[in-house]
Order: structure tokens, then sequence, then C-alpha cells
């Protein structure tokens, strides 16, 4: 069901009543349970198609209860292939058509997330860090948690567990007027701002691909705004899910991890990505960065080479995140330009640092004329980058890339570093000077003020849904 | 072997691994507050570590690391 539908909020709300009826811990789960199930069904025509979910969460869970009494590293090397193959299979990755494909429609939402929770799962019963024993019930609530089922965030079992159910749930009219002004807020972002960016998107999009021969200016801008519009759009509709999900996370005694820290204000592509989608970064930081580092630092370990080293695993680590995100061609492209990002930045700061010395580095980076310079650049790489996002066909892509040239590609970064850099250098001259008088404050976090601000915005969400027609989607429950 | 052994112990292969020799080490010390410990060094420190103390680090544990105090509990509780 989709987020923004009155069947969600209305399942919500039964889930969430059914939840506070009582206290027992079994019963509680069992409403838990239950509700993911209604959620997952809610997205079924016919029961065949969740067959192959079915089987990969079973080879899941028999993966994680074999390692639980057989640690070794074979066992754990065979667990990850068995499950990676099954989801490259089921995810239909258009490089493995030739594996051939199940003759059935069936549903894939929702597997990417599940596949992060149970490779985690395994690698922390193998090591030890999870000694309990999962049953089979707490491994379908946690694997299948409808309120991170589509799009995350991906909860580590340790911290799932310490709020499965629990009884005590310390909520109060202000924590229960939060949670709820955070959902209001999330559905303004995804339905206001959001569909908004989309709508303006989706106008000038097709004028990207149109026949003729427009200026080389006029296709430069055509195509600045497009992309930038596209990202508001991915960033609004990705955020606003998460404050809907979060927010009926407190109402459920669920504390889940936040998944954005203000992306846009990052000064260098490895710092967005401590700042966007975390939960994603920090799952390939634990999993695939540290071990690799591991690795290479082990058979190469002479300290001149380490940030050599790093410059190698932040582009295979990248890669591989940025491949994940598609299962067309055009997404190891987008794969490509992640690890490229984060390599070329971490070249960036070795060769800083090795010619101005770690002091001096330190202190240009302080420099305003450097904070704004590096907030455009980072942006606009990561704008850029996203139009593999927004033309899965491969030959769209080179029909684009190739309009544009290279002196198009060159104008349009140039362009929107420019932009978002005197954004970021306006923005922090003119917010501080906003503060609101101090009765109009009082007035705001006043009981009938935060009410009103509330209703507000429920007033704008109903009525630029009105002016659109149209109730937006997620755009992440694609990848 | 005790805390104050612990914090002797990491200090100095801190001071050799990121190459500060008046570095000092705090249960309160994160990565912010040291210059050069970065995701990279990061995971040298844990190697130097894992050699000097004689204990093996899971990825959540050398993932999940938020500052020097917990290095040396779960050091200790290793050891």
């Amino acid at each position: 069901m989709s987020l923004t539908s009155p069947l969600f909020f209305a399942f919500l709300a039964g889930v969430i009543l059914a939840y506070h009826i009582s206290e027992s811990v079994p019963y509680r789960r069992l409403v838990l349970g239950f509700g993911n199930a209604i959620f997952i069904a809610s997205y079924l025509t016919d029961y065949i198609q969740i067959l192959p979910l079915l089987a990969f969460l079973l080879l899941g869970y028999a993966c994680v209860s074999i390692l639980s009494v057989w640690k070794s590293s074979l066992a754990l090397g065979l667990a990850v292939l068995g499950v990676l193959a099954c989801y490259v299979f089921l995810k239909r990755f258009s490089f493995f058509d030739d594996l051939g494909r199940l003759p059935f429609p069936y549903l894939t939402i929702g597997l990417s997330y599940i596949l992060f929770r149970i490779l985690h799962i395994m690698v922390d019963v193998h090591s030890g860090d999870l000694e309990e024993r999962i049953g089979p019930t707490a491994f379908f609530r946690y694997t299948c948690n409808f309120l991170c089922f589509v799009s995350g965030p991906i909860q580590r079992y340790q911290d799932f567990r310490a709020a499965d159910g629990i009884a005590v749930v310390k909520l109060d009219a202000d924590a229960v007027f939060r949670a709820f002004s955070r959902v209001v807020a999330g559905y303004a972002k995804f339905v206001i701002i959001a569909a908004v960016a989309e709508y303006a998107f989706s106008f000038l999009k097709p004028q990207l691909f149109q026949a003729g021969d427009p200026s080389f200016a006029r296709l430069c801008m055509l195509y600045a705004a497009a992309a930038s519009l596209y990202t508001v759009y991915l960033y609004y509709n990705f955020s606003g899910y998460m404050d809907i999900v979060l927010a009926s996370g407190v109402l459920l005694g669920q504390t889940l991890p936040e998944n954005f820290d203000r992306p846009f204000s990052a000064r260098s592509f490895l710092e967005f990505w401590q700042r966007w989608h975390m939960t994603l970064s920090q799952w390939f930081k634990f999993y695939l960065f540290n071990p690799l580092v591991m690795l290479l630092m082990s058979c190469f370990p002479a300290p001149a080479l380490t940030a050599y080293l790093g410059v190698f695993a932040f582009f295979v680590t990248f890669l591989v995140m940025g491949v994940w995100h598609g299962t067309t061609a055009v997404f190891v492209v987008y794969g490509l330009l992640m690890g490229a990002g984060a390599s070329i930045n971490k070249l960036w700061q070795v060769a800083c640092a090795e010619r101005l010395g770690k002091k001096r580095y330190r202190t240009m980076t302080e420099t305003l004329g450097y904070v704004y310079f590096a907030r455009g650049v980072t942006i606009s790489y990561f704008v850029l980058a996203l139009t593999c996002l927004w033309t899965p066909e491969l030959s769209d892509f080179t029909r684009l890339i190739g309009r544009l040239g290279p002196a198009g590609m060159s104008a349009a970064f140039a362009g929107i570093a420019f932009a978002f850099g005197l954004f970021w250098w306006l923005a922090d001259r003119v917010a501080p000077r906003l503060a609101a008088p101090a009765f109009l404050a009082t007035a705001r976090d006043s009981l009938v003020g935060r009410n009103l601000t509330l209703a507000s915005q429920m007033m704008v969400i109903v009525a630029v849904t009105a002016l659109l027609h149209k109730s937006p989607d997620f755009v992440y429950k694609a990848f | 072997m005790d805390q104050a052994q612990i914090y002797a112990k990491l200090t100095s292969v801190f001071r050799d691994v990121l190459d500060e020799d008046d570095l000092a080490l705090t249960a309160a010390t994160t990565a912010d507050d040291v210059d050069g410990w970065d995701s990279l060094s990061h995971i040298r420190l844990v190697l130097a570590v894992s050699k000097s103390f004689g204990v093996k680090f899971s990825a959540s544990e050398i993932g999940g690391l938020k500052n020097v105090g917990e290095f040396v509990e779960l050091i200790q509780k290793k050891s």
C-alpha cells in the first residue's frame, strides 16, 4: 500500500491502537507480526507472488540457523554466496538475463533491504556478536518490519531486539504530538515539495529529448534545472518518507535510526555520504569497506600505502553501492561515478595534506571561499551523477550525454556548483537575520500555535494534492 | 590487565600509528578530537591494537566504536 494512501493511514492507526491495547510482550509481538504480514499482503494480487520472497526468507533463516551452530568462515562464505545468488536471480538484473527467470510475476519490493538485514545477521552470528538463537517469528518481525520494509532505514538486529514489542513505551502528550508533527511534516515534504519538484521535472525532462536543435545555452540550462529538480524531488520524497516512518516508529516503541543529516551542507563527497542515506552507508562501511581495508592492509602493511589502499577501497565500496541501486547497465555507470567521486575525493585529501601539511590543509578547508566552493562542487557532482536514476535505459542516457557533449556537461556542472555555492552563501547570511520576533515565537510555541501550524500544513497538503491531481509515489521503492 | 595499563599501552599504539608523539587519550576522546584519526587510520589502529593486545574484533565492533572509552572496555572484555 502506498504511504500516501488513506488505506495506509487506516492500517497504521489500526496497528498503533491494537499495539497499545495490552502491555503483554507476546501480544505486542503478535500485533507487529500480523501488521507486517498485512502490509506485505497489500502488495499482492495472487498468493503465488509471495512465494519467492518466502523462499528467500527461508534460505536466509536456514543460513542464520546453520551459522549459529557451525561458525566457520567456509560456512559464512557459502551462506553469503548462496543468499547473494538468490537475490541476484530474484531481483532480475538485466546482465544476468541468461540465468533465466521465474515464469510468473512476483513481489520484489523490499528485497534489497531484507538482503542487508540477513547478511548483517549472518556476519554477526558468525563473529559471535549475536549469540542468542533468533526464533523464526523474531526473524520475520526484524527482516520484514513494515515500517522499514520498502526502503529502510536499515536497523541493526541488536537495536531492533531492544525495542521488539517491549512492554513499557514511554509516551506522553508531548511525545505523541511531536511524533504526529513529524508525520505531518513528512507528508508535507512528500506531497508538497517533492511533488511540486517532480511536476516541474516531468515538464522539463521531455524537452531534453525532443527533436530539434536547441541552442547550447538553453540545453545546458534545461539539463541543469531538470537534474537539480530531480535531486530536490528525490531528497524530499525520501526524507519525507523517513519522517513518516521514524515518527510512526515512536508510537510503536521503536527508535529507528535516522537516515539523513542535512546532506546538502556537506563539504565533500565522502562527507555527503555520511549524511545521505546514512544507514545504507553505515552498512557498507561495516560489512564491505572495513573488512576490505583490513584485508588490503594485511596484504600491504606499509603505512605509506594506507591512503592509496583507501582510495581503492572507497572506489570498490561506492561502485558496489551504486550498482546496487538498479538492475540495468546504466547503474554500472552510476556505480562507476560514485566510485570515482569517492576515490577522487580521497586522492584530493591525500594530495592536499602532502603538499600543504595537515594543519595548513585543515586551515584551508575552513576558509569561507573553500567551504562554498566545496559545497557547490560536491552537490553538483551528485546532482549530475543522479542522471543515471532518471534515465535508467542506457540508450536514453548516452543520447542525452551525447547531445550535451563534454562542453555541455562541464557548463552544467559549473552552473549547478555556482548556483548551490551561492545559495549556501546567501542562506548563511540571511538565515541568522530571520529570527521571529519574541511575541511571534511565543505564539508559535503555544498549544494553539503548535496545533495551528499542524493544521495549516495539512490544509496546504490538501490544497497542493488537489492542484496536482495526483498522489506521488515513493521513488526509492524501486531500488 | 587493568584500565590504567590498557590506557598506557593504547596511547603508545595510537602515538605510533598516528605519528603524534604528544597524543593524550581519555575515555571521551573521539575521532573528531584526534588529527588524522579517519576511517582508514581507524582500521590501522584496530590492526595494531589486535596485534599488541592479542585480541580480535568483529565487523560490528570495529564499526560501532564511538570513543576511546568503548575501545578500552572492549579490550578489557576480550583480554
